[in-house]
């Protein structure tokens, strides 16, 4: 899994403790990922997709259910694996 | 006449209410959910935590009902003695003899000096099983404490005849650790190569660098009682004493050892025993992480005054039908 694979499966987990299996059902909907496990939380961004849209897509896809406490929570789990990323390639939904 | 649709009989407004209402709720229920989500996580870490302290207080209770089991177990011995012969003493079981009152006596002081060393080894063993021990940490010349610890186990080694050759290499042998400690060790190893050696046998005590110099390494050669694979693989545990350790001294108290190995742990060195089996003696090393020669020694106790200046073997050799064997020092 690459930086942005690793940033979507931190942030399905993090949903997942929240609001249970329908974190994943969400991530389902996002065009461009693939859930490749769920108990594992093994997933990847298509290669030929634009993988910080994906991210954002992710990101929206909670925050349109439930508000702006899910942006900040995306943040938060992401937090750790983006530190390392140079900053043009931070998706926009997690500056 | 039919009436024309009004935002109120469409009921649309009341839906999109109704929607914005859900989503609403939604994000209140989330925000619960996640704060939920962290106090759970707080929780856990928590739990962890008391886990932990409670398997720690679990183990230090046993150390405790460990020690004050082997405390009335052990200190009985040497106090039934003392018991023995006191009374023996008051109800004037030796008469006018003063040989057998002074032996008497002196069996009495043997042991309760055996019981002041066991309480004091307890206290030291339970304060090392608990971490309750802070070592002071100094630069000190090793050779010079050692040099102190065979100066203070040579009457004991004279009451058994025994040969002890020392090897200290002449220059200094820095270590960075808490002196009364590290002597604490030494002269457990030491006391007990003597204690578990038989009269008249030998003892080689040597100091010196590794051969790449990281480390200052302590060995201590006997021609004592020995010990099997078995003992040795347990030897560095509370209250081990080997089998044959009973006939030699019947007062320890299986702890020295282990006090030791705590001593060198926190001291990032290494404790290691060898033996060809019982009967055949056995060998003691201590390695310590060696500092530079060029730091200074803080503690005037182990200045480099007290270092001999030349290379030199303390040769302890008893003298045949003497009580008091000679010491001669050899160049």
């Amino acid at each position: 899994m690459n930086t942005l694979d690793q940033v979507a499966s931190s942030i399905i987990k993090d949903q997942e403790k929240v609001i249970g299996p329908l974190a994943w059902d969400e991530a389902a909907q996002v065009t461009g990922l693939q859930i490749l496990d769920r108990k594992t939380g093994k997933v990847e961004i298509v290669a030929n997709s634009d993988h910080g849209k994906v991210i954002d897509d992710l990101v929206s896809q909670y925050v349109e259910l439930f508000g702006r406490a899910a942006r900040e929570a995306c943040r938060e789990a992401a937090a750790p694996l983006i530190a390392g990323l140079p900053a043009a390639e931070v998706p926009s939904s997690l500056k | 006449m039919p009436s024309s649709p009004t935002a109120t009989n469409t009921g649309i407004p009341s839906l999109l209410s109704t929607e914005e209402q859900l989503r609403i709720a939604s994000a209140a229920v989330y925000e619960k959910s996640r704060e939920l989500n962290q106090k759970n996580q707080e929780l856990n870490e928590l739990s962890l935590k008391l886990t932990d302290a409670n398997t720690k207080l679990s183990e230090l209770d046993k150390l405790k009902s460990n020690l004050l089991e082997l405390a009335t177990h052990r200190l009985r011995g040497p106090l039934a003695s003392i018991r023995g012969y006191a009374s023996m003493m008051v109800e004037g079981g030796f008469g006018t003899d003063l040989t057998a009152i002074k032996d008497a006596s002196r069996k009495i002081d043997e042991a309760s000096t055996s019981m002041e060393t066991m309480i004091d080894e307890f206290l030291v063993a339970s304060s090392l099983a608990s971490n309750a021990v802070h070592f002071n940490m100094t630069p000190f010349d090793m050779g010079g404490a050692l040099r102190g610890v065979i100066a203070k186990l040579n009457p004991l080694a004279a009451t058994k005849q025994l040969q002890i050759t020392s090897e200290i290499d002449p220059q200094q042998l820095i270590v960075n650790g808490d002196p009364d400690y590290i002597n604490r060790a030494l002269m457990i190893v030491i006391d007990n190569a003597i204690r578990y050696t038989p009269d008249k046998g030998s003892i080689a005590i040597k100091l010196a660098p590794n051969s790449d110099r990281s480390m200052i390494r302590f060995e201590v050669i006997d021609t004592g009682i020995g010990m099997t694979a078995d003992t040795i693989s347990k030897l560095f545990s509370q209250f081990l004493r080997a089998e044959n350790a009973f006939k030699f001294y019947v007062w320890g108290n299986g702890l020295g050892l282990y006090i030791a190995k705590q001593i060198i742990d926190g001291h990032s060195g290494v404790i290691q025993v060898s033996s060809e089996g019982e009967g055949k003696g056995s060998v003691m090393v201590i390695e310590l992480p060696s500092l530079s020669p060029a730091v200074s020694i803080t503690s005037p106790a182990q200045s480099i005054s007290e270092v001999a200046p030349a290379a030199q073997d303390t040769f302890f050799q008893p003298e045949v039908g003497s009580p008091k064997p000679s010491i001669n020092l050899i160049k």
